[in-house]
């Protein structure tokens, strides 16, 4: 096992405050942003993650690290057609404690998971607020999101009306 | 697998550009850059998109600037049969209502995705035409229409015919994805072809082999082709290699041969009658699943190894098997990278005694590391104790030199099953894992419950097994019955 880990090609990540995250190619290759920059041999040295503090990437690194899918191996590959729904059924409890983080952290990591291009992380991340828009009246949305009700009420008449069918 | 991220702190002259915020507890959605927010707009049902737009203006920029993916779903199990057909046509009639609402609202707008779900009756017709016109001049790429008439149990229900008449050759050219349940497709004759399609996926849809070799002739960027009960009643055959095929999918569709050149597949499915495939035999596969609803054991292994002899993982599935004291396979043709095997049997009280035989599809497979083998019941293969077992002289030759996990379900202490373990566990030096379990996964055990009590048979298999498997197993296998 050591052997084939000491095999692997890893990647380092840079962050902008300065710490430097060193994981293995195929972790960073769940980000389809740096999967490309591979591809077209960009990243010889590190890369460096313009706009993502090390917190937010540590938790990046960490949701990929969790994803990243174990076919390669042989070994891997057959416990993955062992019991898919369990292996699917652990990930999703997984992703369930993973994403009880305040809302600040939330909307980084959907930036994040944008820049990024990690789909199941911004299928995630963007998930609760789907689900807080789809639940909740609007006060209550606002007040989740923090949003400011800047119509004038003649306006907000007018457009309640134009969106009619979606209170009934 | 434990992966390891190593993090260090470099010297902070290092630091470029900066961070996107310091956590700042009071940021909010709509400070995410706009195309993060179309994502998520995008993901919301057409009504929600609506109803945000009236939260604050910059919502309702964002709203009406998204592109949209428009899903509308009457419930599934429509009431139909409960309601008053006046009340039953009310609701339809607020559901069209809603869609052309949606629809007005969108009009001059992109729209990515049109997905329509709603019990199909012929008076529908017109507001569908007018959906799919929508549709075309909104650009859209994945359309999916699923029509379950209302009227199941009719011989012959209503099908809507797919308006091929209402699509310019833009918007043909244009479809990415097309899903369609219970609808009737009929090309015109002038007709060459979806050229960006990469998703076909049919459920229940009225075609025929010309019309279907027609529609595929010319997608060259498939990835994804589902036939789901499309009742084909002839042969799928095409001539033109799908090259980027990697999704193969075929379940109960009356087709009486399969004849595909691909070159590369990442999953097969098949459900039906035993009939020829023919796939590229040099094609890589790595998982494939078939399904035969009665087959010969060694009949079922011949087509898997003539159709796919390159598969990785495979799950042979056969509701009804016989096992025929038939010369073994003499084929020299091998499954070259089979790793994972999944066996679900259907067997009878009768040919257990001959399950030894089933080895033929191991000597197949000289690479294989992991054998699932699962019985279904209601055929009390706990009275198969007695008689003598089949076993053929060839079983002397075999090793299973890569053979690492062997798990049996299902398994009633019949001496067929017993000594097929005890076979296999001989001849794989390398196994680590061996599991036997009484219980049966694939059905339930109804049968046993009810005439051998509290599962005597079950624990007699256990313990019989216990003794028998232990005494030859190597002390480093890892053995569990249950």
């Amino acid at each position: 096992m050591a052997t084939r880990e000491a095999g692997k090609k890893m990647i380092m990540l840079k962050s902008p405050d300065g710490m430097e995250f060193e994981v293995e190619e195929a972790v960073a290759m769940e980000s389809q942003t740096i999967r490309k920059m591979i591809e077209d041999d960009c990243a010889d040295t590190a890369i460096l993650i313009p706009n993502i503090n090390s917190k937010i990437l540590s938790r990046v690194i960490e949701y990929c690290n969790k994803h990243v899918p174990t076919t390669g191996a042989t070994g891997a590959a057959a416990s993955d057609t062992v019991a898919p729904a369990a292996l699917a059924e652990d990930l999703k409890i997984w992703d369930a404690e993973f994403i009880k983080v305040n809302r600040a952290t939330r909307f980084n990591l959907i930036q994040a998971a944008s820049y990024l291009n990690i789909k199941g992380l911004l299928d995630l991340t963007s998930q609760t607020t789907i689900d807080t828009i789809s639940d909740n009246s609007l006060e209550e949305i606002r007040s989740f999101l923090s949003t400011k009700n800047d119509y004038l009420p003649e306006e907000e008449q007018t457009i309640r009306r134009e969106n009619q069918w979606a209170f009934q | 697998m434990t992966r390891h991220t190593v993090c260090k702190r470099t010297s902070s002259n290092h630091i470029h550009g900066k961070p996107i915020t310091n956590a700042r507890s009071n940021i909010k959605l709509e400070d995410l850059p706009q195309d993060v927010l179309c994502t998520i707009v995008s993901k919301l049902p057409p009504k929600e998109v609506s109803r945000a737009s009236v939260l604050s203006s910059s919502w309702r920029y964002i709203c009406a600037t998204c592109c949209y993916k428009l899903c509308f779903t009457v419930p599934a199990g429509y009431p139909h049969r409960i309601l008053e057909r006046k009340e039953y046509c009310q609701r339809i009639q607020e559901f069209i209502n809603n869609v052309n609402a949606v629809v007005r609202n969108c009009h001059g707008k992109l729209i990515e995705e049109f997905n329509i779900k709603f019990q199909f009756d012929s008076m529908f017709v017109d507001h569908l035409n007018d959906w799919v016109n929508f549709a075309v001049s909104a650009q859209i790429r994945k359309i999916a229409f699923y029509l379950c008439p209302v009227n199941l149990g009719v011989l012959d229900p209503d099908h809507y015919i797919f308006p091929f008449h209402l699509l310019d050759s833009e918007s043909i050219s244009r479809l990415e994805c097309i899903q369609l349940s219970f609808v009737s497709l009929g090309p015109p004759s002038e007709f060459s072809g979806f050229p960006s399609l990469r998703k076909l996926d049919l459920e229940f849809v009225d075609i025929t082999r010309t019309d279907l070799e027609v529609i595929l002739s010319n997608c060259c960027y498939l990835k994804w082709l589902s036939l789901v009960r499309c009742y084909v009643k002839d042969e799928l055959k095409l001539d033109r290699p799908l090259s980027n095929l990697r999704h193969l999918a075929v379940v109960w569709c009356d087709i009486t041969r399969i004849e595909l050149p691909i070159l590369k597949l990442d999953t097969f499915v098949y459900h039906g009658h035993i009939v020829p495939i023919v796939i590229n035999r040099d094609s890589m596969l790595e998982n494939a699943q078939l399904w035969l609803f009665k087959a010969n054991f060694d009949d079922a292994v011949s087509v898997v190894l003539n159709g796919i002899p390159r598969v990785q993982n495979l799950t042979l599935q056969i509701l009804k098997l016989g096992i025929e004291m038939q010369p073994l396979l003499n084929s020299t043709c091998m499954f070259s990278h089979l790793r994972c095997l999944q066996l679900l049997l259907g067997i009878t009280l009768v040919d257990i005694n001959k399950l030894p035989r089933v080895v033929s599809i191991l000597r197949a497979a000289p690479s294989i590391e992991k054998l699932e083998i699962h019985f279904s019941g209601g055929s009390h293969l706990c009275l198969g104790d007695k008689g003598t077992v089949d076993k053929p002289q060839y079983l002397e030759h075999c090793e299973y030199n890569y053979l690492k996990s062997v798990h049996m379900t299902g398994y009633k202490g019949a001496e067929g099953q017993l000594e097929f373990l005890v076979h296999v566990v001989k001849k794989a030096p390398a196994l680590e894992a061996l599991t036997v379990d009484t219980a049966l996964v694939l059905h339930d055990d109804a049968y046993v419950q009810h005439f051998c009590g509290k599962n005597g048979c079950s624990n007699r298999a256990a313990l019989h097994a216990r003794s028998c498997l232990g005494a030859i197993l190597s002390p480093n296998v890892k053995f569990c019955v249950m």
